[in-house]
């Protein structure tokens, strides 16, 4: 596959992503604070902010954190490139560049999402609650998942696309926990940590998964273990990155996780992403609670956003690789 | 006259660069009478270097360094045999050649002063009188001045300040004859000539290190052929002149062109030697 | 329901005016041609609010596929925009096509034999039959290419030949384009869209099909590869998402199962070209490019070019790799050339040519000039550079400034004009804002030359909207319709 494709199909469904993840967290907090009083809206907005780490930019737009501004600077801000609005255009940007290497259907549906953002009433929005709005882009972005899966073939540009969601989902699930779970730390345990917490895990659509495992009592660390740890729920850390490695590994050209390769076969995404996995396998999460919670967070973010640039550098640079050049193993010199 | 010439080009670049592709126009031609016996063509790092012939017949060597680098060194080298004198056999000038070699081009346009210039020289019905009559006049009036004037210099600049090197005198030349309706070409190659050396240092002239380069001119006369003059040096060319390439202007024949991947700068530098062999 | 009142033929209701004009529906009678009673009767009976309904329709299929073209307006900020189709087909009988095949046939051979001819032994020159200025003068005209060898000698591998008629239904050659004509993408949505809406139309009629355009245009670039290979990898190389036919080129690489690439996608080591993938270098033997001469290899022509391929001309020269359209065909569509075709086909072919010019004046010429500059109010001035309907003078609906620019113009550069006298060209009654008027139109086939020569019935039927306009591009106010070839 052209290395140019593959960027672009990583690109634009890391935004789709991006989009999807901002509009959730946004939905979350509208509906949480709609029975919380006045004076914590301030503080419940700021950390919505800090989530998608575009904090001074929104410093420079704004005095005050309130519904209207946070939504507005999330939604259609146009010195936010991570707006909304902005994502599902870039995502179509990147479709547009690559449009015969995706399925009409996939063009079709993001092509409608970009026509429903582009040509929204904003007045109308902002009068009467984006919650439509927020659903449109859900299910739309659903759609295009959906839509991905069952009409696009499922070879490299299929797993690009799979491997830019999960490492934007990760991202996303990762500062989520970072910002709530300190917000949760600060509060004694009582009804309002137990909100708080409802409200971390609705804003990662995992409230009723994490309820099945069985968990009778709402406490940050079972939390805080199943947004990491869990295998089997899609926004979990855990899951995201296996997924995000199996994609590499088919990328690659191995066949499914069995095929390993000798480590010195391995490439720098392969190596540092099943590094992390291998990391979080072996994580006591108790080693990482409370105060620590942050710091091993922050450093987890950085490993992902290296694993970012190893993909960038060995799938989509345009570092030229001469054929027939390959260098002999070393082994064989020695003969 | 034997001669083998040594010509080494080092492109540097300040930071890396890579997908650099280079084009040279270096090797002797085979022409009246000139025969080049050997030449070879090496680039540090190393790579396969191909060429092909231009329409002008020169030909032209490439090659491409694709992964990062900050310096290439090309070296050239050829042994060559002059002939006293540039008298080719008679043809009849091939339709495009006629048109390619009246046109005005971009370092050689035909504007206003160049033809009044020119038509201050002209002989009726004698363009032999004519062109040595205006490779006169350029020697007297242009004086050869290294800073004046740099590669991009067009001859209406060069008319007007009245100084320049060896590709402006020719551009002027070809400006002027071609106004004239004489059909004429440019020739870069290489001159081979101490005493001139000698006496411009006596005169305080920088040497530069590419010194031996030389541009010229041919100009085609109807039932009779090319001649080649050199307003430089207000004579024809002689066995110590080597024909490497002809075109229209500067532009059609540089010794070096290319193009690479990069923000850096590039700088070159030019070593000549040329020496004569018994 | 009273069945009298139905029979009231609404889309005629307001007088459809043929005007002094061939009218491809209409006889001067204002009865339909033959070719067209099935489909005539068929829209009598239509009723308004269907019409309309599936024209909406079809609208908004075009808008959701994506099938737009950009149009730049002078703040560089690029509009798409969809390419208005007409739902009403021009349709064109078998034996009227036969005719066309043949003519387009002779003169896209005479063309390449032309091509072949000037970058190499320049015989039309030397004998005189075109004055040498005309040739090596012409923008188009790529020195590079002299004595390089395409595959099967072929230089215009795709054409798209430009065919109007004139008020007595004479089909006449307007223009060639043998650079990289656009278009064919409407053609074949066109009849997807025509089966879509008016499906049993077709039951009346038996259509030529085009469908397989794609097919045809992959057969012949893989059989122009290098060195005959077997099983050659084709690329179509676009300037990018931003160039106006963009759309196109996705749907051709799609609709053959080729790569599109971009500039930055390929990659010349030793005369070779290859395509970057997240695997490595892969080798590429044939590129349909969509990118002009100018901007192909920036180590040979525009060094600013960020759109072409460093070290492309010399792999080219060098025989491993074909480029379809060749560099340096414009030189053959050049419209003082044009002026020469007839003498072309003759030169080469010594047949008498099958398809006529439209006259044409040459300013470079002393009494043509004359004429053209004492005829500015009647005639159409050209600029022989450019397409897409730019640098036009029509001079019946000029103004006296335009005129004068022209003048001016003209005698500033005498080579880069022609003109032509007004072709009062056809018209096909055209629906629009909810009546049925006649609009002009052409027609534009797509000939393709590789082992043989071959040409997908019909082509691109282009119509010029604006009431009373003779411009019939895109980028102009035009629009399209299905273009039906009978079978026999």
């Amino acid at each position: 596959m052209l290395s140019r494709v593959a960027d672009a199909l990583y690109w634009m469904s890391r935004y789709v992503e991006r989009a999807e993840d901002i509009t959730r967290i946004l939905t979350v907090n509208f509906h949480s604070l709609l029975d919380a009083p006045v004076e914590a809206a301030e503080a419940a907005w700021q950390p919505i902010i800090a989530i998608t780490g575009d904090e001074e930019r929104y410093r420079q737009c704004y005095q005050e954190y309130n519904a209207r501004n946070v939504s507005e600077f999330l939604l259609w801000n146009p010195h936010n490139p991570n707006a909304v609005t902005t994502c599902i255009s870039l995502a179509r940007e990147n479709a547009r560049s690559v449009r015969e290497q995706i399925s009409s259907e996939m063009w079709e549906n993001l092509n409608r999402l970009y026509f429903l953002v582009r040509d929204l009433d904003r007045d109308e929005a902002r009068r009467s609650g984006p919650y439509e709005f927020f659903d449109q882009i859900r299910y739309g972005s659903w759609a295009f998942q959906g839509i991905t899966a069952e009409t696009m073939t499922h070879g490299d540009g299929y797993e690009f696309i799979q491997l830019g969601k999960m490492m934007e989902r990760s991202d996303k699930t990762i500062r989520t926990l970072d910002v709530k779970y300190a917000a949760v730390n600060q509060l004694t345990e009582g009804p309002e940590a137990s909100l708080q917490l409802i409200v971390l895990l609705r804003s990662c659509s995992a409230f009723e998964a994490f309820r099945k495992t069985g968990a009778s009592v709402l406490q940050s660390g079972r939390v805080a273990q199943f947004l990491l740890l869990d295998q089997e729920f899609p926004r979990a850390v855990g899951f995201c990155l296996n997924r995000a490695l199996r994609s590499i590994n088919s990328i690659s050209g191995i066949a499914g996780s069995d095929a390993v390769r000798q480590p010195h076969q391995l490439n720098n995404p392969q190596r540092q992403i099943g590094r992390i996995c291998a990391d979080l396998d072996y994580l006591n999460i108790e080693e990482i609670l409370d105060h620590r919670m942050h710091p091993f967070l922050d450093g987890l973010l950085l490993r992902i956003n290296l694993v970012g640039d190893d993909i960038t550098r060995t799938f989509f640079n345009t570092q030229v690789i001469l054929p027939g050049r390959s260098q002999q193993p070393a082994q064989q010199q020695q003969q | 006259m034997r001669l083998q010439i040594r010509h080494t080009t080092v492109f540097r670049y300040a930071e890396l660069i890579n997908e650099a592709y280079t084009e040279m126009r270096l090797r002797p031609l085979e022409t009246a009478g000139q025969r080049c016996y050997r030449f070879s063509l090496t680039t540090e790092p190393r790579g396969e270097v191909m060429s092909y012939l231009d329409r002008y017949g020169n030909q032209v060597h490439h090659f491409d360094t694709l992964q990062s680098h900050q310096q290439v060194v090309v070296t050239a080298s050829s042994d060559v045999e002059t002939p006293s004198s540039f008298r080719p056999e008679f043809q009849e000038l091939p339709p495009l050649d006629r048109y390619d070699f009246l046109a005005p081009t971009d370092y050689a346009p035909g504007n206003g002063r160049i033809g009044e210039f020119a038509r201050g020289h002209l002989v009726a019905d004698d363009p032999l009188r004519t062109a040595r009559g205006l490779m006169d006049a350029i020697y007297r009036r242009l004086v050869y001045d290294p800073e004046a004037t740099d590669v991009k210099t067009r001859a209406p600049e060069v008319l007007e300040i009245g100084r320049g090197v060896c590709q402006d005198f020719a551009h002027l030349m070809l400006a002027a004859t071609r106004c004239l309706g004489i059909p004429a070409r440019y020739v870069s190659g290489y001159l081979y000539s101490p005493q001139i050396v000698n006496e411009r240092k006596e005169a305080g002239i920088a040497i530069p290190a590419n010194a031996a380069s030389h541009a010229w001119v041919d100009v085609y006369l109807e039932n009779h052929g090319w001649l080649s003059l050199d307003p430089t040096h207000n004579c024809e060319q002689t066995a110590e002149y080597v024909r490497v390439a002809t075109g229209r202007d500067y532009a059609d024949v540089p010794p070096t062109r290319g193009i690479y991947k990069g923000s850096a700068r590039e700088e070159l530098e030019v070593r000549v030697e040329v020496r004569a062999v018994n | 329901m009273n069945q009298q009142a139905d029979k009231r033929p609404w889309l005629l209701e307001n007088s459809y005016e043929i005007g002094d004009f061939f009218d491809e529906m209409f006889a001067g009678d204002s009865n339909p041609h033959r070719h067209y009673e099935p489909i005539y009767e068929q829209l009598r009976d239509l009723s308004r609010e269907s019409f309309e309904e599936r024209r909406r329709q079809a609208d908004i299929a075009f808008l959701y596929q994506g099938i737009t073209f950009t149009v730049y307006n002078k703040e560089d900020e690029g509009i798409e925009r969809i390419f208005p189709f007409d739902l009403i087909p021009r349709i064109i009988p078998h034996q009227e096509w036969d005719f066309l095949e043949r003519g387009l046939t002779q003169r896209v051979t005479a063309l390449n034999l032309f091509l072949h001819d000037i970058y190499h032994e320049q015989r039309i020159i030397r004998e005189g039959l075109i004055p040498p200025e005309l040739i090596f003068g012409a923008k188009h005209f790529r020195r590079e290419m002299i004595g390089i060898h395409p595959p099967r000698n072929v230089y215009a591998h795709i054409v798209g030949s430009d065919l109007v008629r004139d008020r007595n239904g004479e089909y006449l050659v307007l223009e060639d384009n043998l650079r990289s004509p656009s278009g064919v993408s409407y053609m074949l949505e066109n009849r997807q869209a025509m089966k879509r809406t008016f499906p049993n139309l077709f039951q009346k009629y038996e259509v030529r099909p085009n469908e397989h355009y794609p097919q045809e245009l992959l057969a012949t670039l893989r059989s122009v590869a290098p060195h005959d290979m077997p099983d050659p990898t084709v690329v179509l190389l676009t300037p990018g998402i931003y160039n106006s036919a963009y759309f196109e080129h996705t749907f051709l690489a799609r609709q053959m199962g080729i790569e599109i690439v971009e500039g930055r996608d390929l990659v010349v080591h030793d005369n070779h070209v290859y395509t970057r993938t997240t695997r490595g270098l892969k080798p590429v033997d044939v590129i349909y490019r969509r990118i002009d001469d100018e901007f192909i290899d920036p180590l040979s022509f525009n060094h600013d070019s960020m759109l072409g391929v460093s070290g492309l001309l010399n792999a080219y020269r060098a025989g491993n790799v074909t480029l379809a359209n060749a560099i340096g065909t414009g030189v053959a569509d050049d419209k003082a050339v044009y002026a020469f075709v007839p003498e072309i086909i003759r030169f080469y072919l010594s047949e008498e040519p099958i398809l006529q010019n439209v006259p044409t004046y040459l300013a470079m010429r002393d009494e043509d000039r004359k004429y053209i500059l004492d005829h500015l109010d009647s005639l159409v001035v050209k600029s022989v550079n450019e397409s897409g309907g730019y640098g036009m003078l029509v001079g019946t609906q000029s103004t006296q400034a335009e005129r004068d620019r022209f003048r001016e113009l003209i005698r500033i550069a005498p080579r880069n004009f022609i003109a032509q006298p007004t072709v009062s060209l056809s018209r096909h009654p055209t629906y629009q804002d909810g009546e049925l008027y006649g609009c002009h139109v052409d027609l534009r086939p797509y000939i393709l030359c590789g082992e043989e020569v071959r040409i997908v019935p019909g082509g691109l039927t282009r119509v010029a909207l604006r009431k009373g306009s003779l411009v019939v591009n895109s980028s102009q106010g035009g629009g399209s319709k299905d273009t039906w070839v009978l079978g026999k």
